[in-house]
């Protein structure tokens, strides 16, 4: 059986396995193991659990107890929706007898994993490397003392596919996955190269620069006054003609500094104003200048109050500017969906949704990503709402994140009776597809609960 | 929180925005800057270079990369505190005599330039303006460090425009100097960069010098080769009319050019200064090159 490590999933806040700072620079002084991007210093070496074959007899109780285990570890799977995947990179697919069109990725460093033994068991060392999935042999089987017996169909064995069957473990032929870059490896704009790299390293830090639940300790700010100040700088947005970038950075800052810093209400709209101009100045080529902001604010503040809460801000968060916001993840997971304009659009259009309302926040930015895909397709009716491509490149099953999904088409459903309109207004645009006046998937919606969503 | 004097102290200048000081037993270099414009104004607050740097400075990690350890602000004025490099760390590396005592030494230092920039474009991060200047080296210990990132930015794939007055001229690659594709470039852009350093480690002086983007172009086409469709994928049907180009030219025998590099040195080079950027080698790839054997 070819080992493989099971990337556990992990809530946000919870300690990353194997994320943390190196020991060990990589570099020079380090001997340069030069295999692929092993001495950049970008992947990290994710210990989990491995599936290895036991080396004991298969006894009908031990049988029985690996069916149980079996069992309940899909039963787990299953039920269990954890809010983020803090994962070193998309979880690895069992493609067995699938040729999967795939650019053959850099090879990672190699880190032994050991399988700490049953009593009973020997210790098993296995090479955890993607690359050179290795089959475990045995020299001594002690199970196979007859090797030519022919198998027999009893009824413990007709149960036992039965029971693997109901619980999702047999091994079904996967679907082709395919290959979403094969079309840009001309194209040096798509850093095709680098692509896997980014997107496993934005994974594995995406919780260290996430806002956590702040609203609880702001005495004089609520969801409501966030959702307005979200809403009034996407106009400013559209009308300055900023980058996606620009605007989702703002948002990521001014979270990030309510969740550090107590704001009166008179100053909500400043820090707006100021995370815009640092975002600005992080992200375009020609920024808005300050007396821009100055004039959008109706001259509530001034030139030096900008200023001030600027610097108040660099050195709050640390001068901490490079993060991975939902956007950079939305970018690539709508191109995993082989997707047309108008999907385009649409998961465009709830993933600002989503950064409008302050729940969303409870997720991480790759799954609020790609719940939006996942709420665009089921908004459109792309059939199947999720696949395997998807799955490899956004790193979830379409279960973990229905509830995110359905988050979003509940504040789609109530946008259109809703008092804070802007991105109702973007998304009516032809130019947008007008996809914000297209019916949501209210199937997602358990009964009555769109009304939750006000 | 504690002030300056109260976080640092034994301050010794260096250059006149530039001081070695201490925090309990280990040395640090400061460099101030001030967030003023030329008419003693803060116009627009801290300039989009100063964030930008700090930015993506505070999130590296990486042995070839001088270190930022902290950033504290006074009045107008920002406080940059780096890691220390003492004085055997030489500014302008090509610019060191001893930097030429063995040949060795260029594939190690060029190894390390390659794994860096490498380690930045997994990250998301375009230098842009790689340059001998911005590269200190310690001959003793061979160990060289990248700093200033005042040009540098971070990219989404695939890349929007970025603007393209970017980078010490001689370093510029073509697609730059071409404002190829509407000013969009990536990657490959630092690679020609590397390249040209590359050139100039062997050559001992620049590779390209040329005052101006056409007399540049001019210098990199008659090494080179004038781009054609089949070299350069496009290049006709955006530049076919254009001035820069120039009369054709057929590219130089890179042997003959560089007789010190073995065929795998001349490999390299000719693939990092490859004219078209899809078809320039990454530097990832260039880490792993034959070159390197031994390295």
């Amino acid at each position: 059986m070819a080992s493989r490590i099971v990337q556990q999933q992990q809530a946000r806040g919870e300690a990353v396995v194997g994320g943390g700072k190196q020991q060990k620079k990589n570099g020079v002084a380090d001997g340069r193991n030069r295999k692929a991007l092993g001495d950049i210093g970008n992947l990290a070496n994710v210990r989990g659990v491995v599936d290895a074959k036991p080396n004991r007899p298969i006894t009908r109780s031990f049988g029985a107890q690996l069916l149980a285990n079996a069992q309940a570890a899909a039963a787990a799977d299953n039920s269990k929706r954890q809010a983020c995947a803090n994962v070193a990179g998309p979880p690895a697919v069992a493609n067995e007898g699938v040729a999967v069109a795939k650019r053959a990725a850099p090879k990672p460093v190699s880190k032994k994993v050991i399988v700490k033994p049953k009593p009973s068991e020997k210790v098993t060392d296995i090479d955890a490397s993607p690359d050179k999935k290795e089959v475990l042999k045995d020299k001594k089987k002690e199970g196979d003392a007859n090797p030519k017996k022919k198998s027999q169909h009893t009824l413990t064995s007709v149960l036992t596919a039965r029971s693997k069957a109901a619980c999702g473990i047999t091994n079904k032929p996967k679907e082709q996955i395919i290959d979403i870059d094969a079309s840009d490896v001309d194209n040096e704009l798509a850093a095709v190269e680098y692509i896997d790299d980014i997107y496993k390293f934005y994974k594995l830090v995406e919780n260290e620069s996430g806002p956590h639940d702040y609203i609880g300790s702001q005495p004089e700010i609520n969801e409501r006054m966030r959702a307005i100040l979200v809403d009034w700088l996407i106009d400013v947005h559209t009308k300055f003609e900023l980058s996606l970038e620009t605007l989702y950075l703002t948002i990521n800052i001014i979270d990030r500094f309510l969740a550090v810093k107590t704001v009166p209400r008179r100053e909500l709209q400043l820090v707006g104003i100021s995370a815009m101009l640092m975002a600005s100045k992080y992200e375009e080529i020609w920024p808005p200048e300050v007396n821009d902001f100055v004039c959008l604010s109706d001259r509530a503040y001034t030139h030096e109050h900008i200023l001030t809460m600027e610097k108040t801000i660099l050195n709050k968060l640390e001068w901490t500017l490079t993060v991975p916001t939902p956007l950079v993840f939305l970018v690539r997971f709508i191109k995993a969906s082989v997707p047309d304009q108008e999907l385009d659009n649409m998961a465009h259009f709830l993933s600002e949704l989503g950064m409008m309302n302050y729940a969303t926040l409870m997720y991480c930015p790759s799954m609020v990503a790609a719940s939006a895909v996942l709420a665009a397709r089921c908004t459109l009716n792309k059939a199947p709402f999720w696949n395997e491509t998807l799955k490899l490149h956004t790193g979830y099953s379409q279960e973990q994140l229905m509830d995110c999904a359905r988050l979003l088409v509940g504040f789609h459903s109530t946008l259109e009776n809703g008092k804070l309109r802007v991105v109702y207004r973007k998304y009516s645009d032809p130019q947008k597809g007008a996809v914000a006046v297209l019916p949501p998937a209210k199937f997602l919606l358990p009964e009555g609960s769109a009304s939750q969503h006000s | 929180m504690l002030t300056l004097r109260e976080k640092y102290y034994d301050f010794d200048q260096i250059s006149s925005k530039v001081f070695k000081c201490r925090r309990d037993d280990q040395f640090f270099t400061m460099k101030i800057v001030s967030i003023l414009n030329e008419e003693n104004q803060a116009n627009n607050g801290v300039p989009y270079w100063i964030i930008r740097e700090i930015s993506i400075l505070k999130e590296l990690d990486h042995i070839n990369i001088v270190r930022l350890i902290d950033v504290m602000t006074d009045g107008p004025d920002l406080f940059l505190v780096f890691e220390y490099l003492d004085n055997e760390f030489q500014a302008d590396f090509l610019k060191n005599p001893k930097m030429f005592m063995y040949p060795q030494m260029k594939k190690e230092f060029l190894y390390q330039i390659l794994n860096t920039v490498a380690y930045l474009h997994a990250r998301k991060i375009l230098l842009r303006d790689l340059r001998p200047e911005n590269i200190l080296v310690n001959v003793r210990t061979q160990v060289l460090k990248i700093a200033l990132f005042g040009a540098a930015r971070t990219f989404e794939a695939p890349l929007e425009a970025y603007s393209s007055s970017v980078g010490c001229l001689s370093y510029r690659s073509p697609e730059v100097l071409f404002q190829f594709g509407c000013e969009k470039y990536s990657t490959p852009n630092d690679v020609w960069a590397v390249g040209c350093i590359f050139g100039e480690m062997l050559l001992h002086r620049p590779l390209f010098s040329g005052p101006s983007d056409v007399e540049l172009l001019d210098e990199i086409f008659t090494l080179l080769g004038t781009p054609t469709e089949e070299t350069w994928p496009g290049v006709t049907s955006i530049c076919g009319t254009c001035a820069l180009m120039g009369p054709p030219q057929q590219p130089k025998d890179l042997a003959k050019e560089f007789p010190m590099l073995n065929p795998d040195g001349l490999d390299l080079l000719s693939k990092m200064l490859c004219l078209c950027p899809n078809y320039r080698i990454s530097a990832e790839d260039a880490v792993k090159h034959p070159y390197f054997k031994g390295v």
